[in-house]
Parts: structure tokens; sequence; C-alpha cells
């Protein structure tokens, strides 16, 4: 092996109840030597080669034999006792084979020299030294100060070779959203002319001013260039359209919204938001997933929404009183209204009266268009296309109606990739990415109803369609099996422990980066993708660098 | 690959001798066992000025760890012991050959207090241990066979004999012990020509002592051997001490005011406490060697009544103190020294931890690290 300009910083060690082998090694750490899990580091073998390891636990031991022995040590038990000698003691870490470059899987031999990798070997061994279409994923820095880029493979981000990302982590280190925000901008700054960008916003105002420039006291000198290192310029996103969910009162600018009135006021001059709304119409077919958390093993109140969707109501008045009409026409000892039994128009009569109760289920009203704004889910489409952005407000809206328009707008989105919409459609973009967080309201680990078969089908077959879903959640135990199984691309923040020792989904990590994700820092991620040769790698990424307002309502 | 018993039985063919290969053993029954070691007895009568005649409490108060400590250098030598052929003479007589691996390692303590391993000083060799009844030629074609056939393995052998006595033999003799004490005596070479290298380096002071693990009484045979003057050992190991974990507790001792065997005087010592200095030795040490039993663990934590008790030689600087004893002044610091290396302790890692200092102990595990295992060394014989 040609040595490294670099000392080395420890030597393998191999024993009889700990032999090294063709996945794993032990070294004992140099003297002074300070490293930690996730350093990459390159070791000596056969033939001249060199074999990259990761570090995956450090461990501490002495020559003592138990604790009585320290006790002992130290005068039987006396606190206070100084004693001359030191006690041996070294630092052994163990560490993950990543690759050979000559491709020798044979064990590392004892006494073999570990050295720091180098950067171009530390990007080979992890598998990031050929890729196509790379898309900025973070960076992460070596103990020895070494700073190494990490990109994901576009092909199996987004297809066609793989697709969808999911983020799970606990709420409020705002790491979950930044991060899937930061690959939405490499995306529109690397693939702005395939790729259209849809974001639910469920949390505040954070996504409700993505086009506008970060402000001083949100980002700093050193975020610019960490945006600078990662190859993507520091700057808002474009081409960006907000979708608020529809108000009849002026005084709430007609939205529900808690976009601050200032930066709602400059998108409506630039007439880049609309106020969406279920004109009853549109709306009566979207029932079946008002009520997608329902359970209903039988079916019966999708029948009864399917059967609703034959008729015409005016209005969503005027369908009400068709509903409490239904429900009253029972004949005793009949007990049945047709096919469908009066009580589950009664209950369908009364979730729907209870579900309904909100704005965004008005008609379309003809006066002060320009104030009121009003599109229906559909005219989200017209905004879509490559290198755009839309932005579809959902967070002031209950549970189920967030549920409701999220998956309206991926049916829409499915039905114009397949083909099935009758709807003159602008070009929305080859691939559709779909950011949606809480991801474990839309396809909870059990039940979920229509609106899980949609993500399902998202996640299935949306890889060939161009649709893309980055989900995200707070726990991924949450989330249904085969929509977490058909995500190429795993992020982890921090979570809880109860959390890990729940989940099968944190099998894959080992109990050293188990426990490292309840402790991860903010801003600090694992990612794990299929092009990388280790299970996962730690990984930093700049902070936003478009504004975050504080709410307006 | 030829090992040294097809090498043996290549070389004595056809000259009436006949090999015959011993399961391969090591004869190191139980290295750790608390009085295995031979020991130097004392002469029983008091060596020290001012004379002392009862135990003594070794002040160790304003000695803590930050205190510089001469005791430096710590050396330590060891051998392992095994039987693999024995041999018949044309005329029947029946012998065993052994073969040996010893060592001797220096570790010295850097101002940090970590330790680091003196390379100069420290040494290996293995050794095949023939009857003199096997004659210089043959010896010799074994050295060459065994040469050429360990050449690709990096190892070497040294080849020596055992005297079989003037009865040539015939009797009925212990010559397992007598292979055992020419391996002993080989290691003792090592660790003497390492002492008499760092003195010729300048490397041992006052204030930079060396330990050794085991007595200061080396036989005449080794002094000769490395060619020391008799009348030049007590300078040549002035500077050094030796601590011995085992010793005879039943001798008995004159002098003090309670006159009773060794062991008995030893039991009732509490923590700190020190014998007066014994003559000891014999040949060129009479009247040179100084021994003294030092208590260096508290009694009620101890297990058995002599165990945390060492043994500590020192030689006369002068004539002075070969006239009228070791000075006291010197016993106690250098006491008050080794009381401060209690600890840390090997407890729990050797059953010998009570008597054990840990210098000493690390020293003995870096020398023992050198070896070729029991296992591969057992494979080239």
């Amino acid at each position: 092996m040609i040595a490294p300009a670099t000392k080395p910083i420890g030597r393998v060690v191999a024993t009889e109840k700990s032999p090294s082998t063709s996945n794993t090694v032990q070294f004992w750490v140099a003297k002074g030597t300070v490293m930690k899990p996730f350093d990459i580091v390159m070791i000596g073998h056969l033939n001249d080669s060199r074999t990259y390891a990761i570090i995956t636990e450090l461990r501490y031991l002495t020559d003592s034999a138990g604790y009585l022995s320290d006790w002992v040590s130290s005068d039987f038990g006396e606190v206070d006792a100084n004693p001359r000698n030191e006690r041996i003691g070294t630092t052994v870490a163990d560490a993950e084979i990543l690759y050979n470059d000559k491709n020798i899987e044979m064990p590392l031999l004892n006494g073999n020299k570990v050295y720091w990798a180098d950067q171009e070997g530390i990007r080979k061994s992890l598998g990031l030294n050929r890729l196509k279409n790379p898309v900025p994923a973070g960076w992460f820095t070596m103990s020895n100060g070494a700073e190494i880029m990490v990109d994901f493979e576009g092909n199996y981000l987004i297809g066609p070779e793989g697709a969808h990302l999911n983020i799970a982590g606990i709420s409020g280190l705002a790491t979950k959203t930044s991060y899937a925000m930061f690959l939405f901008s490499a995306l529109q700054q690397r693939r702005s002319t395939e790729v259209s960008l849809v974001v639910f916003n469920v949390k505040g105002s954070d996504l409700l001013a993505i086009d506008e420039p970060a402000r001083d006291d949100d980002i700093d000198d050193t975020d610019r260039e960490n945006w600078k290192k990662c190859k993507l310029e520091p700057k808002p996103f474009e081409n960006v359209t907000y979708f608020y969910p529809y108000s009849e009162h002026e005084h709430t600018r007609f939205n529900q919204s808690k976009v601050h009135p200032e930066t709602h006021r400059r998108q409506m001059e630039k007439k880049i938001c609309y106020h969406y709304h279920y004109a009853v119409e549109y709306g009566k077919e979207k029932l079946p997933l008002l009520l997608a958390d329902i359970d209903d093993p039988q079916g019966t109140m999708v029948a009864c929404a399917e059967e609703i969707a034959q008729t015409t109501p005016g209005s969503w008045n005027v369908l009400r009183e068709d509903l409490h009409t239904k429900s009253q026409k029972a004949t005793p000892g009949k007990g049945a209204q047709g096919l469908i039994a009066v009580q589950s128009w009664r209950k369908f009569s009364r979730l729907l009266r209870t579900r309904t109760k909100n704005d965004i289920f008005k008609e379309r009203i003809g006066s002060d268009p320009e104030k009121r704004r009003q599109c229906s889910t559909t005219d989200i489409l017209k905004h879509l296309g490559p290198g755009k952005v839309v932005v579809i407000d959902i967070e002031p809206l209950p549970d189920y109606l967030q549920s409701l328009v999220v998956g309206d707008i991926m049916r829409i989105i499915t039905d114009v990739k397949l083909g099935n919409t009758d709807e003159p459609t602008a070009d929305i973009g080859d691939r559709v990415v779909i950011f949606a967080d809480e991801l474990n309201k839309y396809a909870p680990k059990q039940g979920g109803g229509s609106l899980t078969d949609s993500l399902l089908e998202i996640t299935e077959r949306g890889r060939s369609l161009g649709i893309v879903l980055f989900g995200a959640e707070q726990f991924r135990s949450g989330v249904h099996d085969r929509v977490i199984g058909n995500c190429a691309t795993n992020v982890f923040g921090r979570t809880s422990a109860v959390e890990i020792r729940k989940g099968q989904e944190y099998r894959m990590l080992n109990p050293t980066q188990q426990s490292s994700l309840t402790r991860l820092p903010q801003g600090t991620l694992m990612i794990q993708h299929p092009v990388f040769t280790s299970a996962v790698v730690k990984v930093n990424f700049p902070r936003p660098a478009y504004a975050q307002p504080k709410s307006g309502k | 690959m030829q090992t040294v018993s097809d090498v043996m039985r290549s070389v004595f063919r056809g000259t009436g001798f006949k090999c015959l290969l011993h399961e391969k053993r090591n004869l190191d029954d139980d290295p750790h066992s608390e009085y295995a070691d031979v020991d130097q007895r004392i002469r029983g009568k008091i060596h020290e000025y001012p004379r002392l005649d009862h135990v003594k409490e070794v002040m160790i108060q304003g000695l803590d760890e930050k205190t510089p400590t001469p005791l430096t250098y710590f050396m330590d030598g060891s051998r392992r012991v095994f039987r693999f052929s024995d041999i018949i003479l044309n005329d029947g007589r029946y012998f065993p050959v052994l073969a040996g691996q010893v060592g001797v390692a220096v570790l010295g303590r850097n101002a940090d207090g970590s330790m680091t391993p003196q390379r100069d000083y420290c040494k290996y060799q293995n050794l095949l241990i023939f009857p003199d009844t096997v004659e210089q030629p043959d010896r010799e074609a074994v050295r060459k066979g065994v040469q050429k056939a360990m050449g690709s393995r990096k190892c070497e052998f040294i080849i020596d004999d055992y005297q079989t006595g003037s009865s040539g033999g015939n009797a009925s003799e212990d010559y397992i012990n007598k292979g055992t004490k020419k391996i002993l005596d080989r290691m003792h070479d090592l660790e003497l020509g390492a002492i008499v290298r760092m003195m010729e380096n300048r490397m041992l002071s006052g204030d930079r002592m060396l330990v050794i693990d085991g007595s200061l009484q080396f036989r005449r045979e080794v002094l000769n051997r490395l060619g020391i003057p008799i009348t030049e050992i007590a300078l040549q190991l002035v500077n050094v001490i030796g601590i011995s974990k085992s010793f005879t507790p039943s001798q008995p001792v004159s002098g003090m005011t309670k006159g009773r065997h060794l062991g008995a005087i030893l039991q009732d010592m509490e923590f700190g406490h020190r014998t007066p200095v014994f003559r000891a030795g014999e040949d060129v040490f009479t009247d040179t060697l100084g021994v003294w039993y030092l208590r260096i663990r508290d009694r009620k934590a101890m297990t058995s009544p002599l165990e945390g008790v060492i043994k500590v030689e020192c030689l006369a600087r002068n004539q002075r103190e070969r006239d009228n004893g070791i000075d006291a002044d010197r016993v106690d610091t250098i006491s008050a020294y080794i009381l401060s290396e209690r600890s840390v302790t090997p407890y729990g890692s050797d059953n010998r931890w009570a008597n054990h200092l840990y210098p000493i102990f690390l020293t003995e595990s870096y020398l023992k690290s050198g070896f070729r295992s029991d296992t591969e060394f057992k494979g080239l014989l």
C-alpha cells in the first residue's frame, strides 16, 4: 500500500473473541486522536490495496478486570485517593467495511495501520463517485476537519430508477421541513426543466413566503457559504403560487390562512395567490376523501357518497337538506331506503353536516372576484409546470379536511398523469414532486381508507408515472408499511428512544446509529439512499434561504 | 515445513541416537502460585544503621502522586519452558530435551506518568536445551538444521546444554529441573545484560532508579558469563532495587525483639510497616545485600496472612553501609516511594495482585505480549 501523507491513527486488532471479518474491523486508536462514529478511515490491506471503513462504535477499555478492581485500586474505596499509577487503557473503534480499491474482501490483518481517509477515497467508498444526476444531499464533517459533500443520485431520488423519500423525526426542530425544502430548492435549481414541486403547508406560516429572500436574522454568511458549498445558490424559490383555503369573510381577506397580512397583500398584488374552495358540483365527487378516516368496514359511507355524486344539488345547503330528507324516510318494519339502510344515511348526513361546516364548502361568488380570488383545486394544475412551485396551505383546516385536500390534489395529479381527465391541462412537468408533512394522517399504519389507497398508488406506481412523494412524519412506526417500504430514500431526524424500540423500521440501523438518532442536533440528519454503500450517512445541510415570517392571525 | 523435532531426527539418523517425540507440554505449571519462585533466604541478622530491632511504620505523609519519584524504570524477566522430545543415547541412557522462550523488558515512566517500553533493553530468545551428553558437533548440526528450517519463519534458536553431572547421567537426577535452571540462567543473563547496558548508557542514577521484579542475587555463573567483575557488582546495581512478590516465611530471624520466624513477624505488620533490613545473600552478596519486608496493603482487606507483604532488596552503596548496615533513611525513603506505587492494582487480573506493583505488572504484560503463543511455539518444536 502506498502510505498516505498523514500519520497513522491506530492499528487493526483482531483477537480470538473479536476477529476481523469481511464486513467489520476493530482498531485501537492512537493516544490523543479524537474521532466519532460516522468518521471514515483508510486501512492498508493485501496486495497494496486500501480498505475504507466507517466507524460504528467507539469503546474505551482498561485492564481493570471489574468494578471491584477499581474500587480496590482506590485504596479500598477511598474516594479521595490519588493513585500514582495511571491504569492503562485505550479506545477501540468498531468499523464497518465500505470498500476496497482492489475488491479484496479478505478480513483485515492484525496490526495493519489505520489512517484518516482521503476525500476521493471517501466519496468512492460511499458510492458517490459515479453519480449521473447528483442532487446535493448535504455534507458531513469528519473529526479531522475534512468536509465531505454528499449527493443523492437523482435517478433514485425522483426516478426513474427509484423514487420517493421519507423523513422521520420529532417536531419542533424545523429539521424535516427545512431538509425537504433544501432538496426542493436543489431540484428547482438543478432540474428546473423537468420537475414541478407541490408543497403542503401544515404548520404555521413557515412555507407561505418561500419566494421571499430570508431575513438577516434567519440566515447568516455561514449559511450562505454552506449553500455554496453544496453548489447551490442561497436564494428563495422562484415561480411560486400559493393556494389558501377560502373564507367568506372580507376582514380575513377571504382566506383562513395564518399567512402574514403583508405577505398576503404582496402575493395578491403579484397575483400569485388563490383561495381554493369546493363548490358543491365539484365537491360532491370528493366526499369519499372527506370520510377517509371513518371506520367503514362495509363501505356504506362510500356507497352513500357515490350515490350523492350522481345527484345535482344546487348548493351545499340543498345537499344537506336532501340528506336530511333521506335519513327521515325510514318506513317502520322495512328499515331501508333503497339499497342503503336509513341508519347509514343518518350517519352520512350527520358526518357531512359536521364536516362541511367550513368556508371552503361555499359556492363561487360573482362579486369582488379580485379580492375573493376563488379557485377550485383543479385550477392548481394550471400553475404546475417545470420549475414551478405550488404551495397549498392546509394548516387552518381540521384533520379530515386536510386529508380531503391532500387526497384530492394527489388524485388530480395522478389523473392527469394517467390521462384520466377531460380537462385541458398545461404541461405539469415530467416529474411532480409532492411534499406532505404528517404523512401518518394520510397513510396511517392501519385504516386510512381511500386516501391511503391514493398514497399507495402514488408510492407504488408514481415512479413510472412521474409522481414522487416526499413524505414526512414524526414517527415512522405510524405510517403504512408499504408507503414507507416504497421510499427509495429515507431520512432520519432526531427521534425518541421509545419510537426506536417500537418501530421495526429502525432495525436496519445498528445500536450506535439508533442511539445517535436520539440526540441528533438541529440541522443534522441520517440519510439512507440506494447508491450509498453505508447503511446511513450523517449529514448537515444549510438553513433555508427563504423568508419565514411570523403568523399573521 | 520442518519442525525442530524433524531436524533432530534427521541429524541423529544413523548415529544410534534415538529421538522420541514427547507430548509438547508447557512445564510452567502454575506461574501464579504464591511461593513458586525460589527464594534466596535471608541470613536472619539485622543489617541496618542505626540499628533497628522492631517493625517500623514508614512515614508517607506529604508524599502524594504528584511528588516526583525516583522509581523510573521497571524490569521484568520471564521464561516459558517446554518439554517436547527425549533422547536415548547409544548406551541406553535417556534424557529430556527442553525448549524455552526467555525475555526481558524494561518500561520507563514518562513525566506524565505514562509508561514507554525501553526497546533497547527489551530482548527475547528462543532456546533448545540438550543434555551435555550430546556432543558439541551434534548440537551445532542441530543448530544449523534448525536455522535453515526456521529461516522463513523469522525464528532463531540458541542451543545450550544442561550438565548431566559427574555421574554422567547414571544417577537418579531430575534433568527437567536442570534444564529449567539453565533456561532461567539464560533469562538472568538477559536481565543483568540489560542492567549493565543501562548503566553504561548512564540511564540510572539516584533519582532515576530501576526496579526489577525478583531478586538482585544473580548467580556467580551469570556474572562471569557477562564478564562483570565480582568486586564491581555493588557498583553496577547501586541504583537498582529488587522487589519480590513471594518469599519463604518459615525462616528464623534473630536480633529482633520478638525473635520468631519471619512469617510470624510479617503477619502482625500493619499497612505501611516494614521490618528492619536483614543481611542476605551468599558469595559476592555477603555484607552487600540488604533485604526488608514491607506491607503495602491493608491487612484487614487481605485473605491470607502474608498477602500484601513484599520483599525489597538493595545493595550497600559504600563501605560504610557494608560495614554498619544499610542506611535507615534510605530504606525509609525507598519504602515510602514503593508504598506510593500501591495503586492502581491488577486486582482481578492477577492472583498475586496484593503483592504486585502496577508498573511491574505492566512490564510483565508487555513482556509476555511479545512471546510467541504456546500454540505457535509448540508448532515450531
